[in-house]
């Protein structure tokens, strides 16, 4: 069922085109990796935070977010026009022209043929998208350190030099920082802010890496607990940092989970349960306030820091949006005077709202070039998928038809329906339904970034390839060929 | 048992095209010519063989194997020259008949050597800017390098000019000298007449008759023009009792069929006359064609 020469020639012939196309994603690919940038994420995700749009904006600039466009776009297009010219080239080029007389003059079977031609469409859509893969990961770890565990960030860095130790022991005891001076003033620098706002970074950077350790241990633990439980799936069992963020009380029952988050706070695991209460107890109080208050005074805060920023960048002579990129230019004197005449606050209370935002959005920063492995390759398997399901119509196309035209006509021009009726059904609410009638919506990159429901739909991209290919390679040994 | 057997062989393409009803056999080591007009079925039936088209109804095997299911076995013996010749990608000629050498499994370019020399073939020219002439050879080249038992040839000479036609029939006879089987299509009579020894003449997707070259050639029934010098040997002649085809009294000029056996007789009704030219008309392939196409259309 497979001929090797067949095999080689098909690679002779086609082989330039496959590398072309992987060459420019590949390049695409490293290029969004490289542009994207952290700092102006932060300050993005600062401005629409709990607004309607603080959800959309996560996925849209995080760094997985920017890479996801770059799937959903450009990889599905550029993929899907080299499996149509691929297909079409493969199989019905050869018997429209008449060359695949010579292919079937040899005692080579007529399925071997075919078979082979599908096994290389296939391979090589399978080997661009991983090297695709491997050309994301690479770069992802080249241009934004985000790849491996030990991510470290330009202010640990400085930091490490000014304390003299190693980059991954500061990276892990953040409190060395805030201990000494030196380290303070470099790590401030590194990060743009000054040293008050670095300190409040510094302090919910600790907090989230002691969250983190310990919701990983608390996984681990719950994994044991419910290993054989079959009603648990994986997101039940899993508790992520964000959760324990919002309720840290969850770890308040697991020994292990407060020793592995302590040291990163610089405290015992007694300390740090005593923390953890109190963090718990100053929460409620919180939500209660805020019950009572109904989050007026929330608004009326957001609404006062949002006049002082205009009223600073009035003073500054810049728009907002730069402003909002260096916060720590509404520091200045002049720029405070006007903010703090034109809100009526507190020059204290504004510098305070000016160090919580600008350590929140560090905070962002590093947020947002979480790259999470699991999540990334599910966007290559799924891309991938859509396109093997796309070279299926292709090549079921090229094997249906004796006309070049033909198999172009229906093996193209339904995969560039589907890529058409997507990009319209997320232009117009209106026309939602259309996305029933199109193969791209099964590949839903917004469930894939969540790792929320998107096996079925994977599933069933995987299913129509399988079927196509198959039904492509009977009907072609089945068929009459004017060769 | 014979080499290539077709039985009943019928593919309708409506319209009356395709082909109808075709039984033939071509014997172990017979060249088998195949003429018919153009649209006749031709290559309908040479694809039928090749296993690129399922019949219909009937049948065709090769050596006892069915052409369309055991397909790939067949093409271990055969060699084939498509009806339109194009390449599959490659460069030149010789990378072509490389790779295509190694499809078969084959692997002695000696005799694909011989074949191109024979044909003054530059194989290292680039395929894609070859002339009808050179790509007429290299899949002349392609068919034969592996010297198969069987050649298949949907009209192998189209694009060659005189001379090399000339080499491509010796390349034939030197196939038939090995006792290879050849099944050529053509409508150029006279290859098929000097290499052929049975032609079949196929019209409108059907079988109109099968005759041996030998026929042809040694004919005992021959055919003289005859002309006189005077309006009385003619009218002499006219009162013998021969079988005259054509007559042309204002030239003096009579045409006849007459069995060897007779010659003699002529000879001597002829001396009391004063004849101006006497000459034999060769029966050829060509005009048996038109004869057996006029008596159908009749």
């Amino acid at each position: 069922m497979f001929s090797k020469p067949i095999f080689k020639q098909c690679i002779k012939s086609h082989g330039k085109i496959w590398a072309m196309f992987t060459f420019v994603m590949c390049l695409i690919l490293a290029i969004c990796t490289w542009s994207f940038d952290p700092g102006a994420f932060g300050a993005i995700a600062d401005a629409v935070q709990g607004t309607a749009f603080s959800d959309a904006a996560k996925n849209f600039t995080s760094f997985l977010g920017s890479l996801e466009t770059y799937y959903k776009m450009i990889a599905v297009l550029l993929g899907m026009v080299y499996v149509i010219i691929t297909s079409t080239n493969l199989v019905v080029d050869e018997v429209d022209s008449g060359s695949m007389a010579y292919t079937l003059s040899t005692p080579v079977k007529r399925s071997s043929v075919v078979v082979t031609k599908m096994i290389y469409m296939i391979s090589s859509v399978i080997l661009m998208f991983a090297i695709q893969a491997i050309v994301g990961i690479g770069s992802a770890e080249l241009f934004q350190h985000c790849v491996s565990d030990t991510m470290i960030t330009d202010d640990v860095k400085d930091a490490s030099i000014a304390l003299n130790r190693k980059q991954s022991y500061v990276r892990d005891h953040l409190y060395a920082i805030k201990e000494d001076a030196n380290a303070l003033k470099a790590g401030a620098d590194a990060r743009e802010m000054d040293v008050d706002s670095y300190k409040i970074y510094l302090d919910k950077a600790m907090l989230r890496k002691s969250y983190k350790a310990a919701a990983k241990e608390l996984t681990d633990e719950r994994e044991d607990i419910y290993k054989d439980d079959d009603d648990m799936d994986k997101d039940d069992i899993e508790i992520t940092w964000q959760e324990l963020e919002a309720d840290p009380s969850l770890m308040l029952t697991c020994d292990d989970a407060l020793k592995e988050g302590a040291p990163y706070m610089d405290m015992t695991a007694t300390e740090y349960k005593a923390f953890i209460k109190d963090t718990v107890k100053k929460q409620e109080e919180t939500k209660n306030q805020k019950a009572q208050q109904k989050n007026t005074e929330d608004a009326d805060m957001d609404l006062a820091f949002k006049t002082a920023m205009e009223a600073a960048a009035k003073e500054l002579g810049i728009d907002t949006m730069t402003l909002a990129d260096n916060m720590l230019w509404m520091k200045d004197k002049d720029a405070m005077a006007a903010a703090v005449k034109a809100t009526g606050q507190s020059q204290d209370a504004l510098t305070n709202m000016i160090n919580e935002s600008m350590a929140v959005s560090a905070l962002n920063e590093d947020y947002s070039v979480d790259f999470d492995m699991e999540t990334y390759i599910w966007l290559n398997v799924g891309c991938c998928l859509l396109i093997l399901a796309f070279s299926a119509i292709g090549f079921f196309a090229s094997c249906l038809f004796n006309r070049s035209k033909n198999a172009m006509a229906i093996g193209g021009g339904l995969p560039f329906t589907f890529f058409i009726i997507s990009i319209i059904v997320e232009m117009s609410d209106n026309l939602e339904n259309l996305k029933y009638i199109t193969l791209t919506t099964l590949f839903d990159t917004q469930e894939i970034l969540v790792l929320g429901d998107f096996g079925v739909q994977l599933g069933v991209l995987a299913g129509i390839a399988v079927v196509l290919y198959a039904a492509g390679c009977v009907i072609f040994t089945q068929k009459d060929l004017p060769l | 048992m014979a080499c290539i057997d077709i039985n009943g062989l019928t593919k309708d393409y409506g319209q009356g095209r395709g082909i109808f009803d075709l039984t033939l056999s071509v014997e172990e080591g017979e060249t088998f010519g195949f003429v018919g007009i153009n649209g006749a079925g031709k290559t309908t039936t040479i694809r039928h063989l090749m296993g690129f088209l399922n019949p219909e109804s009937g049948k065709a095997t090769i050596r006892g194997m069915d052409c369309w299911k055991e397909a790939a076995k067949i093409k271990r013996l055969v060699g084939y020259i498509p009806g339109e010749i194009a390449f599959p990608d490659a460069e030149t000629g010789e990378i072509f008949l490389k790779n295509q050498m190694e499809i078969l499994g084959y692997n002695d370019m000696e005799y694909c050597k011989y074949v191109c020399d024979k044909l003054q073939l530059d194989t290292s020219a680039n395929l894609k800017r070859m002339s009808k002439g050179m790509k007429q050879k290299t899949a002349i080249a392609a068919a034969f390098m592996k010297s198969p038992d069987i050649l298949i040839l949907d009209e192998p000479t189209t694009g060659l000019d005189p001379l090399m036609r000339d080499n491509f029939i010796e390349l034939i006879k030197e196939q038939k000298a090995l006792g290879h089987t050849i099944f050529m299509s053509s409508h150029i009579f006279e290859e098929i007449e000097v290499t052929c020894d049975r032609v079949a003449l196929i019209k409108n997707g059907k079988l109109v008759a099968i005759t041996s070259m030998n026929d042809i050639r040694h004919n005992q029934n021959k055919t003289y023009k005859i002309e006189f010098k005077d309006e009385e040997s003619y009218q002499n002649f006219a009162t013998l009792n021969y079988e005259t085809i054509n007559i042309k009294p204002e030239q003096l000029q009579v045409t006849i069929n007459i069995n060897d056996s007779q010659i003699g007789k002529l000879m001597q009704d002829l001396k009391s006359c004063n004849v101006l030219f006497f000459k034999e008309i060769k029966h050829s392939l060509e005009e048996y064609f038109h004869n057996v196409f006029k008596e159908d259309e009749k």
